[in-house]
């Protein structure tokens, strides 16, 4: 290993630490779930290791990290997606215990996740990386590697579905 | 209608930051007038806050799941399925025809001994289904096989390529 791969190393690593709540949280939120997340992440980290060709330098290595990790959690998705059928059968509610009182909000507030949780792939990863990580659109559209006014509209797409589907379920007045 | 929903997405943006000052101005000189926007970025902001309460961690716990509950709730699911399948099944089930076609495509040799273990002909056998062939079998025909198959075929079948050589041996 010569002297620039090891300062690469030592760059994604300190990247990696200093991110690694958000980048776990932005998978998590992707994946929909804590473990596919994790091997999602690793995955991420691994790839981005052993291929520095492919980081040309142009995106800061944060941005690059965070491509990295988006793709990676859309290819889990879509790994995953052959178990959906069983999915199907699950219900959350009827594992989670019914006993534990919630409070309202926080009860809207999980209905809204679960709306977020059934928008398309491609409406629901902008909008989390700018509602929920709050992301500048112009970092969004350099790890999604589409242009910014398809960010723009995405998110609005979004936002819109949520709003309509809130007001379907009357949380919204 | 469609002004106001260009505004909507000015909205949108302007939640995130991502307005420059001067299309910020624009969009509140609008929202000031326009009830509708108001309310949809009154909307947005709920969604907001909604999404950003504190939710209680409630981890699935499995020893507490209401098992029953869920297996009736996901009746109709199994129901569903189970129609399904019977649909699929039932269909292939009435698109089948059994009746396989035997044929002799071809006789060797009629002159040949009858009891030596020589092929004296081919038995092609074709499976249809759906009207058509989807499966084709190919015997070679021996004399020695053929008192085991004269009982696993129809008499028709046998009769077709019984050579009258053939016959004529086994007549005496």
């Amino acid at each position: 290993m010569n002297g620039s791969a090891i300062a690469y190393s030592e760059d994604i690593g300190s990247v990696v630490r200093q991110n690694e709540d958000m980048l776990l949280r932005v998978a998590r939120c992707i994946t929909r779930d804590r473990e596919s997340a994790k091997d999602a992440l690793q995955d991420a980290v691994l790839s981005v290791l052993t291929s520095k060709g492919s980081f040309t330098g142009a995106a800061s290595l944060k941005t690059y990290l965070y491509r990295t990790v988006v793709n990676k959690c859309i290819d889990t998705n879509r790994r995953n997606a052959r178990w959906r059928t069983l999915l199907f059968f699950m219900r959350p509610e009827d594992l989670s215990p019914g006993a534990v009182p919630v409070p309202e909000s926080a009860s809207q507030g999980m209905v809204i996740k679960d709306f977020i949780n059934r928008l398309p792939d491609k409406i629901r990863i902008p909008f989390i990386l700018a509602e929920c990580e709050e992301l500048p659109y112009q970092e969004i559209s350099e790890i999604l590697q589409v242009p910014l006014n398809t960010v723009r509209t995405r998110i609005f797409r979004a936002r819109e579905k949520l709003r309509g589907l809130a007001l379907k379920r009357g949380i919204l007045p | 209608m469609k002004q106001c929903e260009q505004f909507r997405m000015l909205v949108s943006r302007g939640l995130d930051g991502d307005l420059a000052a001067s299309e910020t101005a624009f969009l509140h000189e609008h929202i000031i007038c326009c009830q509708e926007c108001m309310k949809v970025n009154e909307q947005y902001l709920r969604l907001r806050t909604l999404l950003r309460t504190p939710m209680a961690v409630v981890e699935p716990v499995l020893d507490q799941a209401h098992v029953s509950r869920s297996f009736w709730q996901m009746g109709w699911k199994i129901a569903a399925m189970l129609a399904v399948c019977i649909g699929v099944l039932g269909t292939l089930f009435l698109a089948r025809n059994d009746s396989g076609d035997a044929r002799v495509i071809h006789i060797i040799d009629k002159t040949l001994y009858p009891y030596m273990n020589t092929p004296i002909g081919a038995l092609a056998y074709y499976r249809h289904f759906a009207g058509h062939v989807v499966q084709t079998q190919f015997f070679s025909i021996s004399a020695q096989a053929l008192p085991s198959m004269r009982s696993s075929l129809s008499d028709s079948v046998l009769y077709s390529y019984r050579s009258p050589l053939f016959q004529d041996k086994e007549a005496e």
